[in-house]
């Protein structure tokens, strides 16, 4: 063995001894707690970098670039970057507007007819210029794409009474958005959709497109006979998913799916000065580096999950904006006509080993359930006080929501009365058991199934509820299959207006989860349809006030909380504010700024 | 038998591997309902109504043998369908991804064999000696290591503590300007390679300066196993006839074990050592997604996540004919270490 070889053993031996040491846990303070330790309150200074450089990290890609395909939180962001639409909302404001591509309008007195007057002397990115025909040509493009599954109804219903292309004939579709010289007009189904029509135009999908740039790019050519081409198309069918030309504030510079998205500045925008060079979206999935990113200035704004905003707490470089009121709703759902092929429900009777397919159709179930739940541990622990508890689906921000609605509380004695009253008092003598289900990775909902289950076997240990995660593409297609007893979801508004949280949560044959859990109350329907054509504010408050009633009376779910969310820049970035019916992340960039002082 | 022939043979081989990988990963996915895969398509509760639809558009409730002839059909013209995840061509996602990983995978293996060769025969070279009982234990220590804890621990001491020192993802936001310039040539999309063919020093340094620490990571964790494999084979070979011959004539006792010992006991790594680079190659999750480093091991995973078929099979197809591929290369290379072995012949 020769003496050289030997020696350079034990230097190697040291050398990653010592790297051992560096990095074995407990062993010794790391620097970063020393830091801590050391840290004045304020945190971490952070350095100013990228100037003239907006970067936000996020999770989730876009699913598509076209306006009219996505339906997605993160597309729709993008898509408000690079295209603009007739009008906007006017700052925090969910019901008042400013105009953007249209510098004039007015609502006719027949109710029913829109008129905008479109701004002249718009460039789109490739150099057209913005025509009232480019806005005709948008909308009817949308309607004849109206994808399976799209945001399209919402143009459909309004103008046509109708769910889709399919109901439709071409003149129909044509007939509803003409133009009229410098005007584009509307005409809508029924004078009640008014007030929505124009929250409906403030969404991605009613951006403006370029006819002549999108025709030369094969997309629909303007024509009845080119229009079924173009109907329901795959996604990257449509030139528009990966290309992009609008008249917004940013161009489409790259889109690396999966990686990131890079928007330039639009040096031809009709409206000014736009505030950042180049906006970049990047997609980290691991939390830890969008924190140090943050931390370390190489992101001026990051997504933060709600189980980690202790971390970033105390950092005076950050300027965090707290307590912004969501449009979304969570609820443990019932299914009141379980899937005969079910394996969550065990034996399928009412034996203490199961429970029978109508199981939740019996009212004292449900409520025994709803005062089951720990709803202010859930705030407090879950979602850190940053929520607001709901009694139905008419939550707070949206019109008529009543402040003073009835909503269970956790009551343990209530909660065992309705449950030894239900199904003549056989689910308290023989108990039950079944699967309750949510989907993978969304920790609130595993914790508050938790506690549900928790609190129910406390009543009664022959109540007994396991809890499964899921995967979310198993999820969606069990609930359609019906095979889940119960399960924990929630729903966002497409535009704030009480019939887009009363209609899926509640009506029977057109409410998306009320049909899939065979949740029916005569009185509910009839007064969803009451309230969607009611015209006269007064008349409308009284429906949906009585709604939230009946809501309470015979739930549909377990109404949990409306939650407020946060938003995190670093202290270069100004200008924020918070329109709740912007829900991406980082919101209305177009005013905001970035500079070091 | 001739080279040539030899790996003719086994590309022909070939055809009936893949077609046994997509017979059996299509006849797992097929064990989900039509429902489940047709949720794929679906993003938000929004779209429940139009599963059926999607379902009969898809033809996801056809007999297996209706969607896999389908399937085929497509392959054989040439089209492996379109990747959900990657929103492309699932061909596209595979070049698309696979840089990323091979940027990786081109420092990381170097380093993880030689490494692992070099302690494996230092230790077995001084067997039961404090230097062989120390270099297994680190080496084992590292192995023990898990990659998350790891990787999040490097990251959170070189990005958090040295500020910014070491960053995570591919490229500084400056240097991803520079290389989606028009100045910049993408020749492989490898950003080492293509730095130095665009004799650009800053991207270079700055592709270097990401890759140190997923690079680290990756060798910490797997250099004990080729070190482990090195120092047995040595062992048994330091053991052997020829070596006490060796020493017999007078050698100095580094040749008997640089020349003699070493280059016989190479043979089970290299075997180990192919499959090692052909298992970075086809991605490896953690160490990606810890670092956001998005490879072809991160875009699998999530395409098995969202069951993506078509990206499944299209990464197992990739899979497959990277490992034929890599024991195609494996084998010829036993004919350049060891005279003794001949292709098509087992080993004597």
């Amino acid at each position: 063995m020769s003496k050289r070889f030997s020696k350079m053993g034990w230097i190697v031996l040291a050398a990653l001894l010592c790297l051992s040491l560096v990095l074995m846990p407990g062993c010794t303070t790391s620097p970063a707690e020393q830091e801590e330790e050391e840290e004045e309150p304020g945190g971490p200074a952070i350095p100013y970098k990228n100037d003239g450089i907006f970067v936000a990290m996020t999770i989730g890609d876009i699913a598509s670039l076209d306006p009219a395909w996505g339906y997605d939180t993160a597309s729709g962001e993008q898509t408000d970057y690079i295209y603009e639409t007739l009008i906007w909302w006017d700052g925090e404001s969910a019901d008042q507007f400013v105009n953007v591509l249209a510098d004039d309008w007015e609502l006719l007195p027949d109710g029913v007819t829109y008129r905008f007057h479109i701004r002249d002397g718009v460039k789109f990115h490739e150099g057209g210029d913005l025509s009232p025909e480019d806005v005709e040509y948008s909308f009817e493009r949308a309607m004849i794409q109206d994808r399976d599954g799209g945001p399209l109804w919402m143009f459909y219903v309004p103008l046509l009474g109708v769910g889709g292309y399919g109901d439709v004939t071409f003149a129909d579709i044509d007939a509803a958005v003409e133009v009229d010289g410098e005007w584009v007009v509307f005409t809508l189904d029924d004078g009640a959709f008014a007030a929505p029509w124009l929250q409906i135009l403030c969404g991605p999908w009613a951006s403006i497109v370029d006819m002549e740039w999108c025709i030369t790019n094969e997309e629909w050519d303007g024509t009845e006979g080119d229009a079924p081409n173009h109907n329901n198309p795959e996604r990257q069918d449509s030139y528009l998913f990966d290309h992009s030309n609008g008249t917004g504030h940013w161009k489409l510079n790259l889109w690396d799916p999966a990686i990131q998205i890079k928007l330039e500045k639009f040096d031809g925008y009709w409206g000014g000065a736009v505030p950042f060079d180049w906006v970049i979206t990047q997609i980290v999935d691991e939390w830890t580096d969008r924190k140090l990113a943050l931390l370390n200035g190489d992101a001026d704004h990051v997504y933060v999950p709600r189980q980690y905003i202790d971390e970033l707490e105390g950092i005076a470089d950050l300027t965090i904006y707290k307590g912004l009121p969501q449009l979304n709703l969570d609820g443990f759902f019932f299914n009141q006509d379980i899937s005969e092929v079910s394996t969550y429900v065990g034996s399928g009777t009412l034996d203490g080993n199961g429970i029978p397919r109508d199981f939740f159709t019996d009212l004292d179930v449900r409520k025994g359930f709803c005062y089951a739940f720990e709803y202010d541990t859930y705030l407090e622990d879950i979602l850190k006080n940053e929520g607001e508890q709901m009694g139905s689906p008419i939550i707070d921000g949206l019109a008529h929501y009543n402040p003073d609605a009835l909503m269970y509380e956790y009551d343990l004695a209530k909660a065992e009365e309705h449950l030894k009253a239900a199904w003549g008092g056989e689910v308290w003598e023989k108990g039950f058991k079944f699967t309750l289900v949510y989907n993978t990775g969304n920790d609130a909902r595993k914790s508050g199934s938790e506690i549900l289950a928790n609190n129910l076997f406390a009543i009664n240990p022959k109540f007994q509820v396991s809890v499964l995660a899921t995967q979310w593409s198993s999820t969606l297609a069990q609930i359609v299959s019906g095979v889940y007893p119960m399960f924990n979801i929630g729903w966002m508004a497409d535009y704030p207006d009480p019939d887009n949280f009363a209609t899926p949560f509640l009506h029977s044959e057109e409410g998306l989860f009320a049909h899939y859990l065979s949740y029916y109350n005569a009185e509910v329907d009839d007064l969803i349809m009451q309230g969607r054509y009611e015209l006269d504010p007064t008349a409308r408050k009284a429906i949906y006030y009585e709604l939230q009633d009946l809501a309470y009376e015979d739930p549909a779910c377990i109404y949990l909380f409306q939650p407020q969310g946060r938003r995190y820049f670093t202290k270069y970035i100004k200008g924020f504010y918070f329109n709740t019916m912007i829900p991406g992340n980082p919101g209305p960039l177009h005013d905001m700024s970035k500079s070091e002082s | 038998m001739e080279l040539r022939s030899y790996i003719i043979r086994r590309l022909v081989l070939l055809i009936p591997v893949l077609f046994g990988v997509t017979v059996f990963i299509f006849g797992i996915t097929m064990l989900f309902s039509p429902g489940q895969r047709a949720s794929l398509y679906v993003t938000s509760p929004r779209q429940l109504a139009d599963l059926p639809a999607i379902i009969e558009r898809y033809g996801l409730d056809e007999p297996f043998l209706t969607q896999y002839g389908t399937w085929i059909g497509q392959v054989l013209s040439g089209n492996l369908g379109w990747s959900n995840v990657a929103s492309m061509p699932v061909w596209d996602a595979i070049w698309h991804y696979l840089p990323a990983t091979l940027d990786l995978a081109i420092f990381a293996a170097p380093l993880i064999i030689l490494t692992g060769i070099f302690l494996g025969s230092t230790a077995a070279a001084h067997k039961d000696r404090p230097l062989d009982h120390g270099t297994r234990v680190v080496a084992i220590f590292g192995w023990s290591l898990p990659t998350f804890w790891l990787g999040l621990l490097l990251m959170m001491v070189f990005y958090g503590y040295f500020r910014g020192f070491l960053p995570p993802g591919r490229l500084s936001i400056q240097m991803d300007m520079v290389v989606n310039s028009a100045d910049f040539i993408r020749y492989t999309h490898i950003n080492t390679i293509d730095a130095i063919l665009n004799l650009n020093g800053p991207v270079l340094l700055d592709t270097l300066r990401h890759l140190i620490l997923p690079v680290i990571t990756l060798s910490v964790v797997n250099v004990a196993f080729i070190m482990r494999l090195m120092r047995s084979s040595m062992l048994e070979s330091l053991g052997k006839g020829y070596i006490l011959t060796a020493r017999a004539k007078g050698l100095p006792e580094r040749v008997v074990v640089n020349k003699h010992a070493r280059r016989n006991a190479l043979i089970p790594v290299i075997t180990v050592s192919g499959y090692l680079f052909a298992a970075l190659a086809n991605g490896v999750v953690i160490t990606e997604t810890i670092f956001n480093y998005k490879g072809i091991g991160w875009w699998a995973w999530q395409s098995a996540v969202r069951l993506d078929i078509a990206s499944i099979l299209g990464f197992a197809l990739f899979n497959a004919v990277l490992f034929v591929g890599v024991n195609l290369v494996v084998d010829i290379l036993y004919t350049r270490i060891d005279p003794r072995v001949r292709l098509g012949e087992a080993v004597q």
